[in-house]
């Protein structure tokens, strides 16, 4: 019963989301507010109906109704309950149903939200967000149905198929029960239950300012309403993209085993590209709202993240490129690509023509190369070079070698670790210099003084870490430029607050608290600055001074690493756990100086009922803000397990980079910290006294 | 200082400015050929130094200028010989050439594996742990160079199972698993 609610929800939805793009142009062409209202609720009820879609596949995995070939699929009788829920993504038709609700749920969110503020733009962009939707619900629909159910055909084969064949019968729920598959191990981690989830809002959260982008073409309205109107959404998709790429570098780290968290893997990169063309994205609309300039370039940015969300999105499900978490190959390859095809064109030629209109002329010219915009227009380069060196390394050179050279080639990580550092390092001096300069024009000296203080702090901490013993070049360099990055935000904040103490007569905390309020986007930026610098930190120390070692050990005996000891005390095989896996546990103290401070237990889990990967290693770690102590099981003896090996690695500051990413997600939110309501004798703008989503973060 | 020295300096000022802004369009300009010359100069000099080619075992082991060339190749894992060693954490499996015609993975991986007269190449890998994923019928992307001795020493191992995120159906569960 469950299933034919949700399969009738999904047709009726996107009967719904086709209605409402064409209510919505069509209404709009003729001016007519009551069909352009109609489009609008269909919209929302798509909305409605997609959610209800979704809940019905999660009660049917709560319920564990196997017949539902994707609960099959994913689950077993002997999943922890937690596990039913965050099987909802764990597997294609699932996550693809998943990915469909958080797009409407945005779109919904944008229609309430902006409805009477951007009243101009509505209409088309609801068409546009509608249009993504409609493909998605027909790729559900006619390809990749989660309400698939299996059935015995009269001549005895099994399909999964959402309507009952001619004749056909069910097959009894034990002999399902019996088969279930169980979701894949790798995917029962705290992190995997986040990382998707947050990846997916990051993703589709591009979905609404490319549709106001998209709508301000089609409208002509090319002021910076569209802006205005996405900017909040742009900094939440940003938030969630940032979050997922950190959760899955964490959930990589704690359980692929290899003692790193990012690999340059081509899905990695994927879901990295719209990152860097979206922080490009949110950088340079701050020079079109401040000087109306680069108006042009910034629409090509919104449609150019959009659209690399579904390229990553195409890439990673189609089975286009190799990869260890890619899905399997499957029939939604070429509609994907078709549409990110034709989605990028059609946006691109939109743009082309309004530009022709000459509607897109800008304001200003550039005419000083210190100027804030001179800067931001770099920033803009190194985040597009770093877009299209990872493209390159990752898809454009295998794809390209396969269509004209007839060879098959790859590059491996080597090529990121010799082309990226560089274009890093040159954001990070940028990060530095760019947010003292000023507006239309700059003398180098007078950049120059107000780097003096923040420089010598840099030098400072240089000497800092040159005292504590660091030598290599590489690192040496790498630390001060970053260094120099984290200074200037901090000093800048700094200022801010003494400035307010002085004037003012505030104590520090409710200067700083003030000072944000007033301005929390320029002092939420300083604050996500900070956090890129703890983390370029923390990739640095754990890139350039990872310490490895392996060693088999017996009970009682121990091995020297660095300046630690680790001692091999206990071995507790056959370990059943509340899930039914089992596991191989390994009981080590690690000692520092003599004195013992901490105990790892790694181990090694078996999955009796998994047929296809059982088993999976689990790091021991010991994490200190220094260093992070992994230690892995890869081995022992059957009978006695009185020797085991052991693989060690010394992460030095790696738990940085998650600190960092607490405070880069705590920043963007104070970004969106709403402005105090003003009073009378101060100027007010209409616009100043809505809160942070409907468009003055 | 009287007005008119002001004046003076205005309209000069004003011709400095033009003339400034002149300079800075050149130099704008300079500054971006010179920083797409640097970043075009990095990726073609990182895409030369870390090519990699990817072929079949067939293509490996046909063609005697392979010999000890960095490829990447991929196979299908013949279970019953992976060897691990794991005081030392070597690896020893062989694989099967996979015919990629098919078209659908697990098929492909099947017919490799039970297909006798598919080329089988014997793997090498040292300092590396068992990966969970090496099994029977798993798909194995190796970087390596193919030795003399006809065995090819990898340097990199990724694995992949066909069904990881797939599906089958219930009743081919059992049959397929061997």
């Amino acid at each position: 019963m469950i299933a034919e609610i949700g399969f009738a929800s999904l047709a009726l939805a996107l009967l719904a989301s086709i209605y409402s793009i064409i209510t919505c142009v069509a209404g709009e062409i003729r001016r007519n507010e009551r069909v352009v209202l109609s489009g609008r609720n269909a919209a929302l009820l798509t909305t409605a109906l997609v959610t209800i879609a979704t809940v019905a596949l999660q009660v049917a995995l709560i319920q564990q109704e196997y017949h539902v070939s994707y609960v099959w699929s994913v689950s077993n009788p002997a999943m922890p309950s937690f596990f039913r829920w965050t099987a909802l993504w764990g597997s294609q038709a699932g996550s693809l149903l998943f990915w469909t609700w958080v797009m409407v749920l945005f779109t919904a969110g944008a229609i309430l939200l902006n409805w009477r503020t951007h009243r101009r733009l509505m209409p088309y962009a609801t068409a546009y967000m509608m249009a993504v939707v409609v493909f998605f619900l027909a790729l559900s629909l006619f390809l990749e149905n989660p309400f698939d159910r299996w059935w015995i055909l009269p001549d005895g084969e099994v399909v999964a198929n959402a309507l009952i064949p001619a004749g056909a019968q069910s097959p009894t729920d034990a002999r399902l029960a019996e088969t279930a598959r169980g979701l894949n191990p790798l995917l029962r981690h705290f992190g995997m239950a986040i990382h998707p989830p947050m990846l997916y809002l990051g993703f589709v959260g591009f979905l609404i300012p490319f549709a106001f982008g998209m709508a301000a073409l089609a409208s002509g309205d090319l002021s910076t309403n569209w802006i205005k109107a996405s900017r909040g959404w742009a900094l939440v998709a940003w938030l969630f993209l940032s979050l997922g790429l950190i959760l899955g570098g964490r959930w990589a780290y704690d359980v692929l085993g290899w003692g790193g968290y990012w690999g340059w893997d081509p899905v990695e990169n994927a879901a990295f590209l719209p990152w860097l063309m979206g922080t490009a994205y949110l950088h340079s609309v701050m020079i079109q709202e401040k000087r109306g300039m680069l108006k042009t370039w910034n629409m090509f940015l919104v449609i150019a993240t959009f659209s690399s969300v579904i390229f990553a999105t195409f890439a990673t499900r189609s089975g286009l490129v190799e990869s260890v978490h890619s899905f399997a190959r499957s029939e939604i390859g070429f509609p994907m690509f078709f549409f990110w095809f034709t989605m990028t064109l059609i946006s691109v030629v939109l743009l082309m023509w309004r530009r022709s209109q000459g509607k897109l002329q800008d304001d200003h010219k550039f005419n000083n190369l210190l100027s804030r915009e001179s800067l931001f227009v770099l920033n803009n380069f190194l985040f597009m070079a770093l877009f299209c060196v990872v493209f390159w390394g990752s898809f454009g050179a295998p794809i390209s070698s396969e269509l004209f050279l007839d060879t098959n080639i790859t590059l491996g990580t080597d090529y990121f670790m010799q082309t990226t550092p560089w274009l890093f390092a040159a954001l990070y001096l940028l990060m530095g210099v760019a947010p003292l300069s000023a507006w239309t024009s700059t003398s180098a000296s007078r950049l120059g003084r107000s780097l003096i203080v923040p420089i010598i702090l840099t030098i400072a901490t240089t000497l800092f870490f040159i005292a504590q013993g660091m030598d290599t070049t590489v690192a040496i360099v790498a630390y001060t430029i970053v260094s120099l990055a984290g200074w200037v935000a901090l000093y800048e904040i700094y200022r801010g607050v003494v400035a307010r103490i002085r004037t003012h007569r505030e104590n520090p905390i409710s200067a700083l608290l003030n000072l944000i309020q007033r301005n929390p986007r320029r002092y939420g930026g300083y604050m996500v600055h900070f956090g890129v610098v703890v983390i370029g930190i923390g990739v640095i120390g754990s890139t350039l001074f990872q310490v490895e070692s392996q060693r088999t050990l017996q009970i009682g005996e121990s091995m020297t690493i660095d300046n630690y000891e680790l001692r091999y005390d206990n071995f507790r095989p056959g370990q059943i756990s509340q899930d039914g896996r089992i596991m191989d546990i390994a009981e080590l103290t690690v000692i520092k100086d003599g004195t013992p401070v901490a105990t790892v237990s790694p181990r090694r889990d078996f999955f009796p009922e998994n047929t296809d990967m059982n088993t999976m290693t689990i790091a021991g770690a010991h994490s200190t803000l220094e260093n992070d102590f992994y230690v892995l099981l890869v081995g022992w003896e059957e009978i006695s397990s009185n020797n085991a090996t052991f693989k060690v690695y010394i992460n030095p500051l790696v738990n940085l980079v998650w600190w960092g990413g607490l405070i880069l997600i705590l920043g963007t939110m104070m970004a969106f910290y709403p402005k105090p309501v003003l009073r009378s004798s101060t100027a007010t703008e209409p616009q100043q006294l809505i809160p942070a989503m409907k468009g003055s973060v | 200082m009287t007005d008119n020295t002001w004046q003076k300096s205005d309209v000069s000022q004003n011709e400095a400015l033009q003339l400034l802004q002149r300079d800075d369009r050149a130099k704008f300009l300079i500054g971006g050929v010179l920083l797409l010359g640097a970043v075009i100069y990095l990726v073609f000099s990182a895409t030369t130094n870390s090519t990699t080619y990817f072929i079949t075992v067939d293509e490996l082991v046909n063609d005697v200028d392979n010999i000890g060339k960095t490829v990447r190749i991929s196979g299908a894992v013949i279970g019953d010989t992976i060897i691990y060693d794991e005081q030392n954490l070597t690896i020893d499996f062989t694989v099967a050439n996979v015919d990629s015609d098919t078209g659908d993975l697990a098929t492909s991986l099947y017919q490799a594996v039970n297909n006798p007269t598919a080329t089988r190449l014997r793997v090498y890998i040292e300092n590396e742990v068992k990966p969970d994923l090496l099994q029977h019928e798993a798909q194995a992307i190796m970087t390596g160079h193919l030795g003399e001795d006809g065995v090819f020493y990898a340097t990199e191992l990724l694995l992949k199972c066909p069904s990881r995120y797939g599906e089958t159906v219930p009743g081919q569960s059992e049959n397929g698993e061997v």
